[in-house]
């Protein structure tokens, strides 16, 4: 591999990448708050409905829920490229380990393998399943001391991706408009050199075209100024949309710069990997940081810490009410009077909304149809 | 479904110079590569200890028949083509290599009849693999390559911009599933590779026929050009397959035959089961093909006419002798 050396800041270093870094004028990001995600996989049903109803994607999940520690799609996907890895060591902020870049086999781009056929066929596998069994006599701490989280996944359109990296046809491609990463479907010959490298396995083969596919992050949405239909469909309001820029050129107007750069809440999935993944992940609070370190990097206690103490913070409470409030691409926002606001690119106004939702207390006794309310909530 | 405005911006299907963020990925071949890749490459083959071949062996005699050309690869008059055993190396001139090819000799035969030409290609391999409908495997291919054009001689790794390849591409995964239905769940008529035509979507027929200019520049010339018509047979751990095209090119870019005359050519094979695919293959260096000639009939008549007037004159000389002695 030509010895390009690229900044990756989710590393703090210098790693191998085989093109120079040329960052797209703006980069697609999304921030998603699993503190409050249940899996109900409406994302996952919206993403289905929106793209991969065809044939050859019965098994295709552009957008699937995992449970973490057990859960996998494909299975294993993660403990499979770790093992890849060999030792992930972190001195502070900077990694000291290798990447899928640098660990690549002799002849290869980046180090991966190709999931087998029944690997995809079990979506949902280790769904609820906890990390051990809970004791007689146990009370809940916190971190849980049995525990386990729901890790929803998309394409995390790389600012190194490997699936680009590795095509030896060059069929995969970075738009310079918004950094969103697809396949060219015209080009594509399906040799699966992207299913192989891409380390989140978010790139899918269809034996019916065969060729590859992955998500397009909605790009005809996006273009029109709307967040993807797994955001706007989130019944939780865990996910937000927007545009990241590089930590040096931060916006502190920017509700994705605030919450990665400026409260560094949100973190990305494997840094370690060395892709610069552009889907930010806010830690969660129950789960042991030891465990969460190596999803989402050194990072982790700073982030329960300070999430922990939104309480305290009402900008940042500002923002995070922010997550799911409108459907429309929220490019910058404001806190003021208990209230957030979300603005487009103009300053145009496109949502406001209460920090703290007003509360209405409903008498036990209904006198209208002369019966008690059990239910008051 | 269909969805407004689906376009796919970036690389134009035969550009070879395609712009990732404005960025020019090309990799030119210059000369200092080609030494250096045709050096890589006669390694290997010493590596994997093919024997050195001789003048003769380089070239593939593809001798005259007057009747049809088989498609099918057990046809008897393959016995009157003369077999060339072809040894194979590992791709390890671009990435992603593959240092141990699990195909190590490909044996061809080539006939034709002034109006088709056509080849037979014959390889080791213990398992048929044409994943049709499989997500992690891949196919069993095989492909002959020829120059496009006569004035340069293309690099023999897919050629190079200043030369460029005619290249016919068998896979068993094309034979498979054009004449396989299977009947899904799930209906929804939208089909990406298909709405934007990609050929090897669309690909409906056991060969595919090609064009390139150097690796990574693969592109699809049937929606001009015909067919290579042919197809394979595996049995008992070998895999045999025609290719039969008329001994004209329709198309620029088509590989010319001409009667009395050499014509490059390379092959390549894949064994899906080792995970071989694109640029994970065995491939060789150039050979050529001889068209043959007609013998003209002139070969067969003035022998024959030179023994008649020499033996008639001798006769008569005889005759006269004899009368004049008597």
């Amino acid at each position: 591999m030509a010895k390009i050396k690229v900044r990756n800041w989710q590393i703090q270093r210098e790693m191998v990448y085989p093109f120079e870094e040329v960052r797209p004028k703006r980069q697609f990001a999304a921030v998603f708050d699993i503190n409050k995600c249940i899996a109900c996989q409406t994302c996952t049903m919206a993403c289905k409905h929106t793209w991969t109803g065809g044939l050859g994607q019965e098994y295709m999940w552009w957008n699937n829920v995992e449970t973490k520690p057990y859960g996998f799609y494909p299975l294993a996907w993660d403990v499979k490229v770790l093992e890849l890895l060999g030792p992930q060591n972190w001195e502070g902020n900077v990694y000291k380990g290798r990447t899928i870049f640098e660990a690549a086999p002799k002849g290869e781009t980046a180090a991966g393998y190709v999931p087998d056929e029944m690997d995809w066929a079990y979506p949902n596998i280790g769904e609820d399943e906890t990390c051990g069994s809970i004791d007689k006599g146990d009370y809940i701490t916190i971190p849980h001391k049995v525990w386990h989280f729901y890790l929803p996944r998309i394409c995390n359109h790389c600012s190194y991706p490997a699936c680009l990296a590795s095509c030896p046809r060059k069929a995969i491609y970075k738009r310079e408009e918004d950094g969103i990463v697809l396949i060219d479907q015209k080009r594509c010959r399906g040799y699966r050199d992207c299913l192989r490298a891409c380390p989140y396995k978010k790139v899918l083969f269809n034996p019916e075209t065969k060729i590859s596919e992955k998500c397009i992050a909605c790009y005809p949405l996006v273009e029109q100024g709307v967040q993807t239909q797994c955001v706007t469909t989130c019944i939780g309001r865990i996910r937000l949309n927007g545009w990241i820029n590089p930590p040096e050129k931060f916006d502190s107007t920017n509700p994705i710069d605030y919450l990665v750069h400026i409260k560094k809440v949100a973190l990305p999935l494997y840094p370690q990997f060395g892709l610069e993944p552009n889907v930010y992940y806010i830690p969660p609070v129950h789960v042991p940081p030891k465990f969460l370190r190596q999803l989402f990097g050194p990072g982790v206690e700073h982030a329960i810490k300070t999430y922990r103490a939104a309480h305290t913070d009402a900008k940042f409470l500002g923002v995070l009410t922010l997550l799911g409030s409108t459907d429309k691409w929220v490019q910058k926002y404001k806190v003021a009077k208990e209230m957030a606001f979300g603005y487009d690119a103009k300053g145009n106004e496109l949502v406001r909304v209460p920090i703290k939702e007003p509360v209405f207390i409903r008498p036990f006794w209904n006198g209208k149809v002369e019966a008690f309310r059990h239910n008051i909530t | 479904m269909k969805v407004q405005g689906l376009k796919f911006k970036g690389c134009k299907i035969r550009d070879s110079r395609c712009k990732i963020q404005g960025k020019k990925f090309t990799e030119r071949p210059t000369h200092l590569v080609h030494c250096a890749s045709l050096l890589l490459f006669s390694i290997c083959l010493l590596l994997i200890g093919a024997s050195v071949v001789s003048a003769q062996e380089m070239v593939i005699m593809a001798k005259k028949i007057i009747k049809e050309l088989p498609l099918d690869p057990n046809a008897p008059e393959w016995a009157e083509a003369d077999a060339v055993d072809a040894p194979l190396a590992s791709q390890v001139v671009t990435r992603p290599r593959t240092y141990e090819a699990s195909v190590k000799e490909v044996r061809v035969r080539a006939l034709h009849n002034g109006k088709d030409i056509a080849f037979l290609l014959e390889w080791k391999d213990s398992t048929r693999d044409s994943a049709f409908e499989v997500v992690h495997t891949f196919s069993d291919a095989a492909a002959l390559q020829f120059p496009s054009e006569t004035k340069t001689m293309p690099h023999f790794g897919m050629g190079h911009e200043e030369g460029i390849v005619n290249i016919w591409n068998w896979k068993a995964v094309f034979q498979d599933g054009a004449d396989k239905k299977v009947v899904y769940a799930m209906v929804d008529d939208f089909l990406a590779g298909h709405e934007a035509g990609n050929p090897v979507s669309l690909h409906k027929t056991p060969i595919q026929n090609l064009i390139a200019g150097g690796f990574g520049t693969l592109t699809a010339m049937e929606e001009k050009a015909p067919n290579v018509a042919g197809g394979g047979k595996w049995d008992g751990g070998t895999w045999k397959v025609v290719f039969k095209r008329p001994i004209k090119g329709a198309e620029k870019y088509e590989a010319q035959f001409e009667e009395g005359k050499l014509t490059p050519v390379t092959f390549a094979v894949w064994d899906g089961a080792k995970g071989e695919r694109g640029a994970r293959k065995a491939f060789s260096t150039w050979y050529y093909v001889a068209i043959a000639t007609e013998t003209p009939i002139g070969v067969y008549i003035y022998p024959v006419s030179a023994f008649i007037i020499t033996a008639g004159s001798l006769f008569g000389l005889f005759t006269i002798i004899r009368k004049r002695r008597s």
